[in-house]
């Protein structure tokens, strides 16, 4: 049996399409979310002691794994915390408090399918994109140079040295948004005017020197194999720092690319070093021709990469799957 | 220096035809119309050195050739490359999960009982779209009905068409609307200029004048109905532009590649509408793509053109071209067909005199 691991409210095409591909095959699948096993759903419990090891967690076994999340943390005592009478502070400590919890409670969870094949392992998708970076570096990729600093007077340094700089959240590129207003960790362009304006001492961020883009690459890694594809974000000003800056009117080139064999050797070793069996890679390639690793999303979208190229990168999932549930 | 390539991006797919050839924007969802020489040109150095092409012209050739490629640069739909080895065409494999992809009913004179052996079956053939069609009655217990049954299926949407009748509550269909979801589109057909007043404000319900009370609307070929995307252009390189893996129910509950083809391979009333589905007889139109079709194989459009296997010119040859095509790839000409005079003995065959009139 198959796994299917996803927060309740993330639904999306390719995930539609990987289910759809999987009912095609005729396997067995089931779901499981966070949300089904902490304020809602099932009984379960994990017992430990000096004679006994026991997890009530799940019923089935399941030999093989697909991770694309557990839960988001938001949601926990949403009453309690808006009709307490405290302050700012208290509340957003002890949301942090939860959060720390529900992460320990997590992996227990994710304990009792330690055993089974995992794509990708749970345990791998939590790392920061500076100590990726540090990794791709020590293997031989190139990277955009890059700093964490909380000084203005060290990102103006950073700045005069290194001309174009951006700045990008450490942890996930991410969007949230309730009635009232969205909010975005994302990928901005910084510049003279905008350090102007910050305080001398500031929220430690994290910055990188802007690379200059002939293309832009994503890969999408599999078991070993690349499915890469190069968009064209030159073309058009509007996506010239983040192509996720969409133009729906005419949408970027994305067509199918072939990275040279010695970055793909490198890559494939980034993910083992990674323990990372799947992910969405991004990469530069410079007008002078050269490779620049950015990151890599564990959990990455794939359905933008797998449309255009025409790779059926959902079929590959699937059946990958598959073949780990025997 | 390196050579330099002038590359259509991969999803821009060059088609030749007859005597012009496309370029097939499967991303972008265009069609752009270029000489066949210079297709020939673009497929010849897809892998070489442009410029160096373009000397084997004369200067006046070249001269143009240079203007096109402008216009393909400016159009977004090539670029220039020193590493063209690096972007390889785009793979042109084409499949999908589904047994059925699609199915059309025509529900005026099924009952329940087949309904039920209908939604059963789309269920497991995992099919994802849903045409259903009443041409002269409106039961909408019985779309209630089909609708409820299809709740454990992966049908992706359902369209209905409906005849419009005065003694008839839109709200009754807005409600439907609401209930299901699945349900993305209401065509009420034989909507009369006096009833025009009772429109919905609900996007999901339409109305039109011309009325849909048989068969015989279906098989238009239109650009407006075009494709123009990947799995359209991909699919129609071994398998039939309408028919693959579609089913289609009449009446009188034959099981039929659609409702208008003749030939029937069963019916729900005795037959396992899943065993016949799979059959080989019944999978055979699936593969006449489009090269096998007489004219169309020589047309330029016939990568993102739909198709139709019932209504075609010489009713006789199944590899014949649509009737209701007005598209003569050889002289590039679209005429309007039901006045072609070579297409009047199929039309009569077909006995649809009035519905062409009208
Ligand atoms: S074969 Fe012709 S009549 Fe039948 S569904 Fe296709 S277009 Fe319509
Ligand atoms: S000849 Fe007509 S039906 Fe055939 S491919 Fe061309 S446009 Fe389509």
């Amino acid at each position: 049996m198959i796994l299917i691991c996803k927060s309740h409210d993330e639904n999306n095409e390719s995930h539609e399409d990987v289910i759809d591909w999987l009912s095609y095959h005729n396997a067995k699948f089931d779901f499981l979310s966070g949300h089904d096993y902490y304020e809602n759903g099932n009984d379960w419990s994990i017992e430990l002691s000096n004679s006994k090891n026991e997890s009530s967690f799940f019923s089935q076994e399941y030999q093989s794994i697909w991770f694309r999340g557990f839960m988001r943390y938001r949601s926990h005592f949403k009453e309690t915390i808006n009709s307490l009478d405290s302050t700012n502070d208290n509340i957003a400590e002890l949301r942090w408090r939860l959060g720390q919890e529900t992460a320990k409670t997590n992996s227990q969870i994710f304990k009792s399918f330690e055993d089974s094949y995992q794509l990708p392992n749970p345990k791998s998708t939590k790392v920061d994109k500076f100590s990726i970076l540090r990794l791709a570096e020590k293997i031989g990729l190139q990277i955009p140079i890059s700093m964490i600093s909380n000084s203005r007077k060290k990102l103006l340094e950073f700045y005069k040295k290194h001309g174009d700089v951006i700045t990008k959240p450490l942890y996930e590129t991410v969007y949230f948004r309730d009635e009232s207003s969205a909010i975005f960790f994302k990928t901005d362009k910084i510049t003279e005017e905008s350090i102007k304006s910050l305080p001398e001492k500031f929220f430690p961020s994290f910055f990188q020197r802007y690379v200059e883009k002939d293309i832009e690459l994503r890969s999408f890694y599999l078991e070993g194999k690349f499915y890469t594809m190069a968009i064209f974000s030159q073309l058009d000003p509007q996506t010239k720092t983040d192509f996720r800056n969409y133009n729906t009117e005419k949408p970027n080139r994305n067509v199918p690319y072939l990275l040279p064999k010695e970055i793909e050797t490198k890559l494939r070793n980034l993910m083992k070093e990674l323990n990372l069996n799947t992910g969405s890679i991004d990469l530069i390639k410079t007008p002078d021709k050269r490779y620049v690793f950015l990151e890599v999303n564990p959990t990455g979208q794939f359905g933008f990469v797998s449309k255009p190229c025409n790779y059926y990168l959902e079929d590959e999932i699937a059946k990958t799957l598959i073949q780990h549930d025997q | 220096m390196n050579k330099k390539t002038f590359r259509l991006f991969a999803n821009c797919k060059l088609v030749k035809g007859a005597s012009l050839a496309t370029i097939c924007d499967l991303h972008r969802g265009k069609v752009y119309s270029v000489p066949l020489s210079l297709a020939e040109f673009l497929e010849k150095t897809k892998n070489e050195d442009t410029l160096e092409g373009i000397d084997s012209f004369s200067s006046e050739d070249q001269e143009t050739v240079l203007e096109y490629i402008d216009f393909l640069q400016e159009n977004e739909l090539g670029f220039w490359t020193d590493e063209s080895e690096r972007f390889p065409e785009l793979n042109m494999q084409w499949k999908s999960p589904e047994h059925i992809n699609n199915s059309i009913i025509e529900m005026d004179q099924l009952d329940q009982r087949d309904l039920k052996k209908i939604t059963t079956a789309l269920t497991s053939l995992l099919c994802k779209f849903v045409e259903l069609r009443f041409y002269k009655t409106i039961n909408l217990d019985k779309l209630d009905f089909f609708a409820k049954n299809c709740s454990d299926s992966v049908i992706r949407s359902i369209t209905v068409f409906i005849p419009y009748t005065s003694s008839f509550n839109i709200k009754d269909i807005e409600s439907l609307s609401v209930k299901y979801p699945r349900i993305v589109l209401f065509v009420l057909h034989s909507v009369k200029e006096k009833d025009i007043s009772s429109k919905s404000e609900n996007p999901k319900i339409k109305f039109i004048s011309k009325s849909i009370n048989n068969q015989s609307h279906c098989g238009i070929i239109d650009p407006k109905l075009f494709s123009i995307k990947i799995p359209v252009f991909t699919e129609s390189l071994k398998f039939n532009s309408c028919l693959n893996k579609k089913l289609g129910i009449d009446n009188e509950g034959n099981i039929k590649n659609c409702p208008s083809m003749s030939q029937s391979y069963g019916n729900i009333k005795t037959d396992d509408i899943e065993e016949v589905v799979q059959s080989k007889q019944f999978q055979k139109p699936w593969g006449i793509h489009k090269d096998l079709i007489d004219t169309c194989k020589d047309c330029e459009y016939r990568r993102v053109c739909t198709d139709c296997r019932a209504y075609v010119e010489y009713p006789e040859n199944k590899f014949s071209k649509p009737l209701k095509c007005g598209y003569d790839p050889h002289t590039n000409q679209w005429q309007d067909w039901s006045k072609n005079p070579l297409k009047q003995e199929a039309i009569k065959y077909y006995s649809f005199h009035e519905f062409v009139k009208s």
